[in-house]
């Protein structure tokens, strides 16, 4: 499936509920000692995904968060897993692309276990 | 892989380069379980020669029959390699294969994978991993092969996880690198199928045939969002010995025809967007699939569906959506490149010592497609490619490295990350290039959208791919690098697609003319996209080969399709000799 499906989506005025705030590790090899939390607050458009947040994220207000994007949106491949802190629960090494995210939600989002090769990008 | 196996176990050195982490990217992960392989467990009456004459003829007669003849008959042996590697195949209670009957074949000939085409790719990983020889290098994007005067050099490619170029020097290169779907809106297949393995293999000089064959699945979800796309399988949902469901329009008005068997990929996905087309459209732009009104009970569905791919039903329960109990919107969807890159019978490009197997070869199954075939052909053509790339390299000389090539290279790739005014992001760049293709090179096309679509995509050329920027920091897994120049080449891509389909002027197959609504049998050849310097390509044409006189001996068109006033020219030229 492809993830662009045409417009920006931007330029939807359509918002169907209250925005969902994540915070996301973020880690940089290169120049980080330490990964730390970044957040975002991203406007609830579409049904949601974990995985489709983050694209979300990267095409709307961030173009260098690391994710692996190479994904089958079935939960076959699970190049997207990570671990996900939802409703005071953490779920570890989850497939975010088989997880729907409801308007109004808090999440932590940090990568799957394996060495990082940068935010939430690992080698598994 | 399959290729990198056999060419190790031929004894030459192997480098595998894959564009995400190996077996989890690409199309094969992401394909349903078919794999098309005439074992004739089912009905002795099947053969690879009955194999050999269905996939010409649901081809329309654009493949070149020796590729087909290699594929037909060599797809068994390549089955069994696979279960040696722990590939698993549905066992029926005596042991044998599970053989099942989709569109186009005479008899039951689909082997049944167990895990899908994620545990074929997971089974070809590990035999790579057990051989000495291959060197695996995973997140690699190539953006240039090298040359040695005529023949391969080498390739240059992006190390993600390192944030730098490589330069491979190599005798002979494979390219397996998929196709092309993601030039359009709308498709079910992994989002890094930008075409890059067809357009590289351009710009070396080699020759490019029938790119304007995109296949278009009938059956991709197009509601809820989440799963935008996601291929259901129309073959088990829809057939009698299935699940029985039925396909409805908008209106809830069924549009299939009654008799006779269920339509092939081309003749469906005309049949659908026709009804669309037409204003019979569901909600989210598709048509229906009810399974309620099934003659089936919901248990012997639910086994059915369990026994034939139950992923997409999983995933759809978890989203809330009960296939069982409500209908699923679809809408055909871009799937499988059958343009691509032209090989002989050995797999070999017109570039001596560059190969090409699996999707990124073109001439093999001509305007259409049968189920379970592009499994088969990856294995096939991939066993083909990695013998004689090994028996290349080993009668050749290292190739010199062109330093200066290189170097250009490296500062084209490298100025995409650099400061630029009224910069382009490659996701705008992207999304404007899907658009042109979805609004004049979708599934109906004509020369007026066509020469709109070569223009459009030309003035995109000259106006954004200068200005194309990704974000400079970090350089580690810098996904809008990789954007750029998937992009860039998509741009050229696109057009060269556009070109070759308004030099079709006919409709066979996946490609489908406004303006010439009728096969015509002057067209049966194949076109050929061919480079001639920096600024310029020709389109040209070359004949089908063959290896029986088709004037004598060809199947004839099914009344039943013929009457449903979407296959003009089918009727009037082709006889029946069977």
């Amino acid at each position: 499936m492809s993830h662009i499906l045409g417009e920006d989506p931007r330029d939807n005025p359509v918002i169907l509920g209250e925005p969902i705030i994540v915070d996301i590790l973020r880690f940089d090899p290169e120049t980080d000692i330490e990964p730390h939390l970044q957040r975002y607050v991203v406007p609830y458009r579409r049904r949601m995904s974990v995985f489709t947040l983050l694209r979300e994220i990267y095409e709307c207000q961030d173009g260098t968060l690391a994710f692996r994007n190479q994904q089958c949106g079935r939960g076959i491949c699970g190049t997207c897993r990570c671990t996900i802190e939802m409703d005071g629960e953490t779920r570890k090494n989850v497939k975010s692309c088989t997880i729907p995210l409801e308007p109004g939600k808090h999440i932590v989002i940090r990568p799957a276990n394996g060495k990082i090769i940068r935010d939430l990008v690992v080698e598994f | 892989m399959r290729a990198a196996i056999e060419a190790s176990t031929f004894g030459a050195e192997v480098i595998l380069l894959t564009k995400g982490q190996a077996a989890r990217s690409g199309a094969t992960p992401m394909a349903c379980p078919s794999y098309q392989a005439a074992f004739a467990m089912e009905d002795d009456r099947d053969s690879p020669g009955v194999a050999f004459e269905d996939t010409c003829y649901e081809g329309r007669y654009l493949g070149d029959e020796n590729l087909i003849h290699a594929l037909t008959h060599e797809a068994t042996d390549r089955a069994m390699e696979l279960r040696q590697y722990g590939v698993k195949y549905r066992l029926k209670e005596n042991g044998n294969f599970l053989q099942v009957v989709h569109p186009g074949h005479s008899y039951e000939r689909n082997l049944v994978i167990l895990g899908n085409g994620y545990a074929m790719a997971a089974g070809l990983r590990r035999e790579v991993l057990r051989q000495q020889n291959i060197q695996l290098m995973e997140d690699m994007v190539a953006s240039r092969l090298l040359k040695d005067g005529d023949r391969i050099a080498g390739l240059i490619a992006l190390d993600m996880r390192r944030g730098q170029l490589v330069a491979i020097k190599a005798r002979s290169v494979i390219l397996a690198t998929g196709g092309y779907p993601e030039l359009w809106r709308w498709t079910d297949t992994e989002p890094g199928l930008t075409g890059e393995g067809v357009y590289l293999a351009y710009l070396a000089g080699a020759d490019l045939v029938d790119l304007e064959m995109m296949l278009f699945y009938p059956t991709g979800l197009c509601y809820p969002s989440e799963v935008e796309g996601t291929l259901v399988q129309y073959e088990g949902l829809l057939t009698d010995q299935y699940c029985h469901g039925v396909m409805l329009n908008g209106a809830g008005e069924r549009f299939l025809p009654d008799k006779g068997p269920l339509p092939v990929r081309d003749v469906m996905m005309k049949l659908m967007f026709k009804e669309i087309e037409e204003g019979r459209a569901t909600p989210h732009g598709g048509v229906y699939i009810d399974l309620r009104e099934s003659p089936k009970t919901p248990q012997e569905i639910q086994s059915i569906l369990r026994e034939l791919d139950s992923l997409p039903y999983n995933q759809l329960t978890d989203l809330g959506v009960n296939v069982l109990e409500e209908r699923i919107e679809v809408k055909p969807v871009t799937h499988y490149t059958l343009g691509g890159v032209r090989i002989n019978e050995w797999a070999e490009t017109t570039v001596p010592g560059l190969f090409a197997a699996g999707e990124v070869s073109g001439n093999v199954h001509g305007a259409n497609r049968t189920s379970g075939n592009a499994l088969a052909e990856t294995q096939v053509f991939g066993r083909r490619a990695g013998i004689r790339s090994a028996e290349y390299a080993r009668d050749n000389p290292a190739p010199a490295i062109d330093l200066a090539a290189l170097q250009d290279e490296v500062k084209r790739v490298g100025d995409f990350l650099r400061e630029k005014k009224h910069a382009v992001r490659p996701i705008d760049l992207k999304r404007k290039i899907k658009a042109i293709m979805h609004n004049h090179v979708y599934y109906r096309r004509d020369a007026q959208g066509l020469n709109k679509a070569i223009e459009a995509l030309q003035s995109l050329r000259s106006d954004q791919v200068e200005r194309i920027k990704a974000v400079g920091t970090p350089k580690i897994y810098n996904i809008e690098w990789e954007e750029a120049i998937e992009a860039v080449h998509m741009v050229d891509l696109a057009e060269l697609v556009a070109a070759a389909a308004l030099a079709r002027e006919e409709s066979r197959g996946h490609h489908w003319r406004k303006d010439f609504p009728a096969m015509r049998t002057a067209w049966e050849k194949h076109t050929i996209a061919r480079r001639v310097d920096e600024q310029d390509y020709v389109i040209t044409d070359a004949p089908v080969i063959r290896l029986k006189d088709r004037s004598l001996n060809r199947r004839a068109m099914d009344p039943n399709l013929q009457n449903l006033g979407v296959l003009t020219g089918y009727s009037q030229e082709y006889k029946s000799n069977r």
